[in-house]
């Protein structure tokens, strides 16, 4: 098998690399992929494309083999829980060039799940441990590891990757994951999307007995924004309760995290992970609950209520990751239908596990509507001209309706460019002066502008309006 | 790292007593394929005591593509030993033990091995020693989980006579604050109460459940007794929230009495005695209570003394009072006041429910050496409001509803089956058809990827392979239309005893037959973790464990539980 020159020679990520760059892959085994082959290999009735959310056409064969085995890059983002499944299924299904990146280093408090991680290796970063055990053990297949979080590598860095999953623990470098693949989708003049810009996004979760899975395609299925207000607030505390009327040990907890800290250490960062802070939270906890005669404080609670620790098992994480690493295998080969698009894990009484589409939101300011103009004008045209054309015709908008302007601003505050008489905040009489100066004194040839107007809102366009100036002559 | 408990994570779930009857149990697992090693994966990392892995292959190299717990140095060697060497690996708190012997021959030859586990999986069984097994199991007591992956299709079957959730959690289960039946300590803080006099500051403090039995007893005075209809209920809610008191601060803000938000919010049903769970009434009202033997669980004295609780103390409508109050708007000192009423009543709850539960051990003659320990009657009475009795179909039930004429002699296989339910027997549950009808109800026109649909492509891969000695699909180069055509109708006659012969077709046939009985490691994965959830809430009775057929379709992702 020639296996270990296609796997190990993949990019590894160009000039955006500060990956490890893995030992070579030892060579694939001749009969290693023989739990795949009849997947990949004999014709199915259930291919992608019969599925209720198509994104191609199976066709059975060594060239679809050799696009898993060969070709896929895929990227998971998070070592943790869901990471060390994500990487053993991805390499035990056939991905073979696997990138994988995660700040954290391992604790000990993961050793219960994070299988690829021993006591010896608490403190070590987690990305490169888990790379180095999954070559290790699977022959034929790269791991490359990053230790940065994903709001450190470019948008454009995404491209590199067929699909990109998520094994998160927070909302943050999820949004930002698909805010940024869902600024990679083109789209014509037309305002058609350029299909193969498209990255789809495997986005898993679990919290104790309960988990879910999602695939996210951009501008076809909901984004992790559309959906942002499934994710309830984190639960605080009232700060009257906690610094009046305690009752729980957690409102003892939060007084020393929230208001001791701050009062007797002031200055000194709060590390959740130093023992000797944390034995400090317990003792003022502690004296706090003694004062009311509130019992329950325990180092433990203490623990749980200042690092607000989410309860995970090896169960719920492994299914979640193999539910997000089947949809991976299924979306670059086409040898099953994609799920639509959100399945959840329900295992506490029973076991209920629905699979249901999540709707796209048309007020979502990651793939929501867009107001993106091009004009193509003279030099000369005055900025006035172009206020008028902007308010004499329905302007195209991106996935709806098209909207006419009464009025218009162009260009964002401070550097306005010229606003019409309607527009509030004092803008027409600052920008009046540009009204009749052609607008190659005031812009350069191709510039993107911003636009506004009463009609323009967070309802009608969640992701702005723009207007590109283009000159013809 | 500020925590020295690995275990930190799983145990705020199932507690330390929880992490207790883990690290007690000895669970074996039959073949060591990727969904075995994946299930055994999920339990030793979680600190489950003692494996013993049982599997008659050797290492080869398809093993090292689809099971993480073989390397390619492995090749050759026995899969038992080296499975199980790479899973203890994994912790150091987990021993174990292989057995290089073909499972079948293990059931077959030495049913005794059995005995004494606290779990039993098998995975990728074939039928005839399934049903064996399940025999076996059955009348030993042991709990059977019966694991498969198969393509991109996946099952997971408990069988156990009974099982007993401690603390089946259920999320709807709260406790009874008994503010329409108030105890007497609870009485005496509401009649200390003047709602009229009392300062501002107290007003706007006193816990809801005062609040509420205050107002009760005001209303009922002057009404003439408590709300009982809808519209009354409504009214004295409605009532309530007029007895806010304008308060504001000295400045003159005002204040809003968040107290009276609570009480309104539980005002309509502060006349009706909160009612019991219906997994609770069925614990209650099961006939084993009345036929306790000195050698029944603990569970089944301390229902028995639930009942005998509730119907005398509990005058027929209250279950035993619980000493932790939940979270509600007062100061601390109103608070710990009202907190120290239920305490005193859970104490007296407990001598009570202590003394029937000493009363019903006697009747059935158990050891008065041995009694039920302090621990887990504290924990018992914390849930009482969530308590829950399984009674798993026997897997022989499930598969004598094959071909008719077959039916018997796989019943005859398994005893238990027999006696009993004999209405039951040979009969294909309606699960299958609910599953169907429950989709189309939801607006599905396609139910091909109805879950339940690929159990019963399952059975029909099975009824292939015990004709023929081969899986569909499977072997040297096997003639897939002929195989599918003959799995079709296989699949046609278990589909018209489900039910759903109109949604069985012959593209079910041929997909099932595609896969040629392969293990992808993903559904291995996938029914290891579904193995392990179950298998930890069997192992410390909490929690709820599927009833009785967990099936995973990987073709389109979706899953369901099923009664089969």
């Amino acid at each position: 098998m020639a296996a270990a020159a296609a796997a190990s020679s993949g990019d590894p990520a160009g000039a955006e690399s500060t990956g490890t760059v893995p030992a070579t892959a030892a060579p694939s085994l001749a009969d290693q992929y023989r739990s795949i082959d009849n997947l990949l290999l004999r014709p199915s009735p259930f291919g992608n494309e019969t599925g209720s959310l198509p994104n191609g056409e199976f066709e059975p064969g060594e060239d679809t083999k050799a696009r898993l085995l060969s070709e896929a890059k895929v990227l998971v983002i998070g070592a943790g829980g869901l990471g060390c499944e994500l990487l053993k299924d991805l390499a035990l299904m056939g991905f073979r060039d696997i990138h994988v990146t995660d700040l954290d280093t391992i604790d000990l408090t993961n050793l219960n799940r994070q299988f690829l991680f021993r006591m010896s290796d608490v403190g070590s970063g987690k990305s490169e441990v888990a790379a180095k055990f999954i070559m290790e053990r699977v022959p034929g297949v790269t791991v490359t590891a990053y230790t940065k979080p994903v709001q450190e590598f470019t948008t454009t860095w995404f491209r590199n990757f067929a699909v990109v999953i998520g094994g998160l623990d927070n909302i943050e470098a999820r949004r930002y994951m698909n805010e940024a693949l869902c600024e990679l989708v083109v789209r014509d003049e037309d305002g058609d999307i350029d299909p193969s810009t498209i990255i789809p996004y495997i986005d898993g979760g679990t919290e104790g007995f309960r988990g879910q899975s999602r695939v996210i395609i951009p501008f076809v299925t909901a984004c992790f924004e559309c959906t942002l207000s499934m994710f309830p607030p984190a639960q605080g505390f009232a700060m009257c309760t906690v610094s009046s009327t305690p009752r729980k040990p957690e409102h003892c907890v939060a007084y020393a995290f929230m208001v001791l800290w701050e009062k007797e250490r002031k200055g000194e960062k709060l590390d959740k992970d130093s023992p000797e802070h944390m034995r400090w939270l317990f003792d003022k906890a502690t004296e706090r609950a003694a004062e009311f005669g509130i019992e329950g404080v325990t180092y433990k609670l203490t623990m749980g209520v200042t690092k607000n620790i989410i309860p995970a098992i090896a169960s719920t994480n492994a299914y979640v990751s193999a539910t997000c690493a089947l949809e991976a295998f299924k979306i670059v080969t086409f040898a099953g239908q994609t799920m639509n698009n959100y399945h959840n894990i329900l295992a506490d009484y029973g076991c209920n596990c629905p699979t249901y589409p999540l709707e796209r939101s048309p007020q979502c300011p990651a793939c929501g509507p867009q107001m993106s103009v091009n004009l193509s004008v003279p030099r000369a045209t005055t900025a006035r001209e172009l206020a008028e054309a902007l308010t004499s015709m329905p302007l195209p908008v991106v996935d709806s309706e098209p909207i006419t302007l009464s009025e218009v601003m162009i260009g964002s505050v401070p550097d306005v460019v010229f606003a019409t008489a309607g527009i509030k905040g004092g803008w027409h009489d600052r920008s009046k002066g540009n009204a009749d100066k052609p607008l190659s004194e005031l812009v350069e040839d191709g510039q993107q502008l911003t636009v506004r107007g009463p009609e323009l809102t967070e309802d009608t366009v969640p992701r702005g309006a723009s207007v590109t100036v283009n000159f013809a002559d | 790292m500020a925590s020295s408990d690995k275990y930190d994570r799983q145990t705020r779930l199932w507690g330390a007593h929880g992490q207790r009857a883990l690290g007690e149990a000895r669970i074996c697992l039959l073949n060591a394929g990727p969904t075995g090693t994946e299930s055994l994966k999920n339990l030793v990392l979680p600190g489950c005591g003692f494996v013993t892995v049982v599997d008659g292959e050797k290492v080869t190299e398809g093993d090292v593509g689809n099971n993480f717990f073989v390397s390619r140095a492995d090749i050759g060697s026995p899969r038992a030993e080296v499975t199980l060497s790479h899973l203890l690996e994994m912790n150091p708190d987990v021993s174990g033990e292989a057995r290089c012997v073909d499972p079948s021959d293990l059931i077959g030859g030495e049913p005794g091995f059995f005995e004494g586990f606290s779990l039993v999986i098998a995975s990728q069984l074939q039928r005839d020693a399934l049903l064996s097994l399940s025999a076996v199991l059955w009348s030993m007591n042991v709990p059977l989980i019966a694991v498969r992956s198969y393509g991109l299709v996946g099952s997971m079957r408990i069988a156990r006579p009974v099982h007993v959730c401690f603390e089946a959690k259920e999320a709807q289960a709260v406790a009874d604050l008994r503010i329409a039946n108030p105890f007497p300590a609870l009485q005496a803080f509401a009649d200390a109460v003047d709602l009229k006099s009392c300062d501002d500051e107290t007003h706007r403090h006193l816990p809801y459940p005062v609040l509420l039995v205050k107002l009760m007893g005001e209303y009922a005075a002057e009404h003439g007794g408590q709300p009982k209809t809808f519209a009354q209920r409504k009214a004295f809610a409605k009532w309530v929230g007029t007895q806010r008191r304008d308060i504001t601060t000295d400045e003159g803000v005002p204040i809003w009495e968040e107290n009276f938000d609570e009480a309104v919010a539980n005002a309509s049903k502060a006349s009706l005695p909160t009612p019991l769970r219906p997994d609770v009434a069925d614990v209650l009202a099961d006939a084993k209570l009345d036929a306790l033997e000195s050698t029944d669980d603990d569970f089944w004295f301390l229902a028995r003394a639930l009942r005998d609780f509730r119907a005398a103390e509990g005058k027929g409508e209250s279950l035993p009072v619980s000493a932790s109050l939940p979270d509600m708007t007062a100061t601390t000192a109103l608070y710990l006041r009202l907190n120290e009423a239920y305490k005193l009543q859970a104490t007296l709850d407990r001598a009570a429910f202590c003394a029937h539960l000493e009363r019903a051990r006697e009747a059935a003659g158990c050891d008065e050496k041995r009694p039920v320990s302090e621990g887990v009657i504290d924990r018992f009475l914390a849930s009482c409001q969530s308590i829950k009795v399984m009674r798993y179909r026997p897997i022989a039930m499930e598969l004598s509803a094959r071909a008719a004429e077959d039916g018997a002699a796989a019943a005859a296989a398994d005893p238990a089956a027999a006696d009993g339910e004999a209405e039951a027997q040979g009969q294909y549950t309606s699960a299958v058809k609910e599953a169907v009808a429950e989709l189309q109800m939801m607006g599905e026109t396609n139910v091909s990827m109805c879950p339940a649909l690929w159990a019963v492509m399952l059975r029909a891969a099975d009824d292939f392979q015990c004709a023929t000695g081969r899986f569909p699909g499977a072997g040297a180069s096997p003639d897939l239309i002929a195989d599918a055509a003959e799995v079709a109708k296989y699949a046609a006659v278990h589909a018209a005893g489900y039910g759903v012969a109109d949604h069985v077709t012959e593209e079910h046939a041929q997909e099932i037959t595609r896969y040629g009985a392969c293990e992808p490691h993903v559904v291995a994965a996938t029914m290891g973790a579904v193995v392990a959830q179950e298998a930890v809430k069997l192992l410390t009775q909490q929690y709820v464990p599927v009833d009785n057929t967990f099936i995973f379709n990987g073709i389109a992702t979706t899953a369901a539980v099923a009664t089969l």
